[in-house]
């Protein structure tokens, strides 16, 4: 079968983090190949998110280790980097996408600023260009031009995450997180959203790990999925196979779950 | 007879001693049986039509060549890139690169 990505991105393996003597996840391993979304699903408090942040280096694992692949045949190990060097990596090679926009954005400069801010972090320092692409990308995300030079602080809900979107997306990720990106928005704000992702990711080839508790965001974008309960997986496959044909009781209750409402 | 032209009388789609069965967890893992071993040969240009009562499982069986549900015995073997694949135990990611 001719696989036009052979090598793994991304290779998590045994990752477990405690708080104190409460576990938030534990022996978690899966790969990600270039190009896929793997979406990490199951009801609050199973871990998902504790799981994300310590992939994407946000927070120390207890145990266990992440791998990323460089693109050149060589792997970094995510979780041993200096400071300096993991910083560097989550300005450039990663994207998130936080729940909660405030987390994701910073509220007292513009919308332009935040887009900007992260392109002078990889090294742009040309204005015209900074400003150029800030304009492009509030644009792809289907942003109002005119608001560039507004703070995040006068904007909706929806529009807070459009200028998440951009402002990660403006370095061209080669991995992105996504932490219930559509939560707490309306549905049919969701919608659209769900579909702008999904142009996105695919026009970038990037790879995408999605934590949602909402099944039917995760059958919309992902290829690939990880149930998840009381901080461990129970269950991963193909999304439409997890979803249409659950084999661990604790899925099956979760897609019952959606069916009854 | 050449390579090539024996390759051609080979199935496209083998399904050999297909089982299917679905645990009803809502009724204590209760097993509801759709097949056991089911047979089908499919070439290249052929058309086959799946007709029966309704819940005798036509739709499972198109589930299950597409990857979409899995199955507990048996391989479904499919022509691809010059090669056989099964189905039944590829991972994942080699099923949707079949898919595509």
């Amino acid at each position: 079968m001719t696989d036009p990505y052979p090598s793994v991105l991304l290779c998590v393996e045994e990752l477990t983090k405690f708080y104190g003597r409460r576990t938030g996840c534990r022996n978690v391993s899966f790969q990600l190949w270039p190009g896929e979304v793997l979406a990490i699903v199951g009801e609050s408090g199973s871990g998902k998110t504790t799981l994300l942040r310590c992939v994407s280096g946000l927070m120390p694992p207890s145990s266990g280790s992440v791998h990323l692949s460089d693109g050149s045949g060589r792997t970094i190990d995510v979780l041993t980097l200096s400071e300096a060097q993991r910083r560097k990596l989550i300005r450039s090679d990663f994207g998130f996408v936080h729940q909660d926009a405030h987390e994701g954005l910073r509220m007292g400069i513009s919308a332009g600023a935040n887009t900007g801010e992260r392109l002078m972090a990889i090294g742009v320092r040309h204005f015209g260009r900074i400003r150029a692409e800030s304009l492009s990308w509030l644009e792809r995300v289907e942003m109002d031009l005119s608001r560039i030079d507004d703070l995040p602080s006068a904007f909706s809900g929806g529009m807070l995450q459009r200028l998440q979107i951009a402002r990660n997306l403006i370095t061209r990720p080669r991995l992105l997180f996504l932490d219930e990106p559509t939560g707490g928005l309306d549905v049919s704000v969701q919608a659209r959203l769900l579909d702008l992702l999904r142009e996105l990711v695919e026009e970038l080839s990037a790879s995408v790990i999605l934590v949602t508790h909402d099944l039917t965001v995760a059958r919309l974008l992902s290829h690939r999925l990880v149930v998840m309960q009381k901080g461990e997986v129970v269950e991963t496959g193909l999304t439409d196979q997890v979803l249409d044909d659950p084999q661990h009781s604790h899925t099956q209750l979760l897609v019952s779950s959606i069916l009854q409402t | 007879m050449n390579q090539a032209s024996s390759h051609n009388l080979l199935p496209l789609l083998d399904l050999r001693g297909v089982g299917k069965t679905f645990l009803l967890h809502a009724r204590s893992r209760e097993p509801m049986i759709v097949f056991k071993k089911l047979d089908l040969h499919l070439y290249a240009g052929e058309c086959v039509v799946l007709s029966g009562a309704s819940g005798c499982g036509k739709s499972t069986l198109l589930r299950l060549i597409f990857g979409n549900y899995l199955l507990q015995s048996g391989a479904i073997y499919v022509r691809h890139d010059g090669g056989v694949v099964d189905i039944a135990s590829s991972s994942p990611r080699e099923i949707l690169l079949l898919r595509r």
